[in-house]
């Protein structure tokens, strides 16, 4: 440059140079489509439970998201919804200044992960400057650089690469049972990269990963049974069994560590299972019934049999499809492994998107307080239907709160102990309350059992906000802003003098003390040493010796109206922190 | 601080990457980004950003990078889907 400003960080790097336009945060992708899990259910398909595609296909959730915004040059961010959450970005889409990205990834189906959308500042259509500060131009007259929209902070980059191969070890087999029957395809493959940065839940990631294959198994044979006149003849039978799982190269960033290890999750999940038979003869065979699953479909083809499973994939008036391309394997193949890519680390709080919900989940989870109720309908409900000899037949999960069943229509597995619905609020299943068996009879099948075993259930709304009790929806008298975290649990175990997991606001008075105090516990400890920060009763907010403000939220007459011990009248509250 | 750029009391002294420069990768062709036409920058990077779909069926990939002294080279397979190149530096 000829003239101009440039300045270099504690690293000796360019930092700001007016040549060059910052990279800036734009703006937060939105969900486009509800997450699903494509399975393959044309001709000769065979039923894959909720739990196989988890525990014998790995198969993630795609899912979409959108964001409007002018330019050619975005790079999307993801922040993991969960510590060690495995995600990879499968396409990114651009018609006009609509962005569209298709994501995998794993735990449940309300578990998707955010995106942030970053780009250059010359690209937005108009800043807001500070009264005061820095503007920087190019010598375009463009903004390349302010002080209000801060440059993209870079806490770390790494090159990465995908693994050489998505399982290595045993896989199982199925031949005649293939009808019930299930290849073990989960990955056992990862690259273990560390970086300088360590992971922790605010940390934003972005990277595109390329590689991508499936894993796939077949076999087939014929078996012949006696029949006829005294037996005297055979009938010739033949099978084929076909399976696979497709898979997409992902990333997960262990909080804590400055690992990134890149893996495998699947995205699409496939099985078939045929049998035929020749008539009753007396010796020869019907070669013609060797392999006739070989008649199958490869690539894109598989699509056509997918009876609109990616349906939701098309966003309103884009004339470019958006639906993820998946693919059914006949063999294992891996494509796109050997190339690098760019992983860009930084952070989101940097960028004024801190107090959104769901960056601060400082909440632990085991401190939670469970709830069980029959009427209205408070539990974790896993149904186990298995015959009188034992055989399971199938597994069904209902998950109620307050009388409403909050997973009609998702599908749970059966050994899941958390789940997320499609807004983000998250239930988790408890110690187990009670088991109703039920004996029934049917007269195909005969006797068949039913367990019911009810567990009692937290819920950590959206935000990780863990909520009070499952009646109590009243939060009108809450002082705690909408975008904080409004915390209540442990109220129980306080009264039991222990207070660990304790976080709520409390006020007593006496017949000594009738304007009354108040104080806070947070995550388990006092929060102010100083009460004398609390004028009365009656105070909604205050700063803590913490440099933090801490808000009343909203009552809790479930607990005590009050609830009175050792001459003080105790009233409870929720808390939020800013 | 000690030395750096502070603005209205806070430091800009920590590491971000400028935008460089970006365009199309485009098939059959190779794109390059001459090193020594921007001599403040030492640090390098490419990030490709698919514009469309990839076609699994079809067996598509993603472009690759070549760097050496002189230049950043984005290479395009014959079997690639659409791409951008972002190249940022520092």
């Amino acid at each position: 440059m000829s003239y101009g400003i440039k300045t270099f960080d504690d690293d000796g790097y360019v930092n700001l140079h007016s040549d060059y336009s910052s990279l800036v945060y734009i703006g937060e992708f939105t969900k486009s489509s509800d997450p699903v899990r494509p399975v393959y259910q044309g001709d000769y398909s065979i039923a894959i439970l909720d739990y196989q595609l988890r525990n014998n296909y790995d198969q993630g959730w795609l899912f979409q998201v959108k964001l409007d915004f002018d330019t050619d040059n975005m790079i999307p961010f993801y922040r993991p919804h969960f510590d060690g959450q495995e995600i990879g970005i499968v396409d990114i889409v651009n018609e006009g200044r609509t962005w569209v990205i298709n994501v995998l990834f794993n735990g449940d189906a309300g578990n998707f992960p955010r995106f942030f959308g970053f780009a250059p500042l010359k690209d937005l259509d108009s800043v807001t400057l500070s009264d005061n500060g820095l503007a920087v131009y190019d010598a375009d007259e463009n903004l390349v650089f302010t002080d209000s929209k801060r440059p993209l902070r870079i806490d770390d980059v790494l090159t990465v690469q995908h693994p050489t191969s998505i399982r290595t070890g045993a896989r199982g087999t199925c031949g005649r049972d293939g009808t019930n029957c299930h290849i073990n395809y989960t990955s056992d493959q990862s690259t273990t990269y560390t970086g300088t940065a360590t992971n922790t839940n605010s940390k934003i990631y972005h990277v595109v990963p390329s590689a991508y294959g499936g894993l796939a198994f077949e076999n087939d044979g014929t078996f012949e049974r006696s029949c006829g006149f005294l037996n005297w003849g055979d009938r010739k039978y033949a099978w084929a069994y076909r399976s696979w799982s497709s898979f997409r190269g992902t990333i997960k960033h262990p909080y804590g560590t400055a690992n990134h290890i890149t893996g495998w999750l699947g995205d699409f999940s496939g099985g078939l299972y045929q049998q035929k038979s020749g008539s009753c003869g007396y010796g020869g065979f019907l070669g013609a019934l060797l392999g006739l699953a070989a008649v199958l479909f490869t690539g894109g083809v598989g699509l056509a049999l997918l009876g609109g499973a990616l349906a939701g994939f098309v966003v309103g008036e884009l004339s470019a499809p958006t639906s993820p391309s998946l693919r059914a394997y006949e063999n294992d193949e891996i494509f796109d492994q050997n190339s690098s890519y760019e992983l860009l680390v930084t952070d989101a709080t940097y960028y004024d998107i801190a107090a959104a919900n769901g960056i601060d989940d400082s909440i632990n989870y085991e401190d939670l307080t469970y709830y069980y109720n029959t009427n209205p309908k408070t539990y974790w409900l896993n149904s186990s239907v298995e015959f009188a000899a034992g055989t399971n037949i199938g597994t069904t999960i209902e998950i109620y709160w307050n009388g409403a069943l909050v997973n009609a229509g998702a599908t749970v597995g059966e050994f899941a102990t958390s789940f997320t619905v499609g807004n983000g609020d998250t239930y988790i299943r408890g110690a187990l309350e009670d088991t109703v068996v039920t004996t029934t009879y049917n007269e195909i099948i005969g006797n068949f059992l039913t367990f019911a075993d009810k567990y009692k259930i937290a819920r950590v709304a959206y935000g990780q906000e863990p909520s009070g009790d499952a009646s109590d929806d009243d939060d009108s008298d809450s002082n705690v802003p909408s975008d904080i975290p409004e915390l209540y649990a442990g109220v129980a175990e306080w009264k039991s003098t222990s207070f660990s997991g304790s976080s709520f606001w409390g006020v007593y008075t006496s017949s000594t003390n009738t304007a009354g105090t108040a104080f806070v516990i947070y995550n388990g400890q006092f929060t102010f040493l100083d009460f004398g920060n609390f004028s009365n009763g009656d105070t909604t907010s205050i700063t803590g010796s913490d440099g933090r403000t801490y808000y009343r939220g909203a009552s809790h007459p479930e607990d005590g109206n009050p609830y009175t011990v050792n001459g003080l009248d105790y009233l409870f509250y929720g808390v939020g922190r800013e | 601080m000690s030395y750096g750029l502070s603005i209205d009391g806070f430091a800009f002294t920590y590491g971000t990457f400028s935008f460089i420069a970006s365009g199309t990768v485009s098939v059959g062709s190779q794109t390059f980004i001459s090193k020594p036409a921007h001599p403040d920058i030492t640090d390098w990077r490419v990030v490709f950003i698919p514009t469309g779909l990839r076609d699994a069926g079809e067996e598509e990939i993603r472009p690759t990078l070549l760097e050496n002294s002189y230049a950043l080279y984005a290479n395009s397979p014959s079997d690639m889907s659409p791409h951008r190149y972002i190249v940022l530096g520092r």
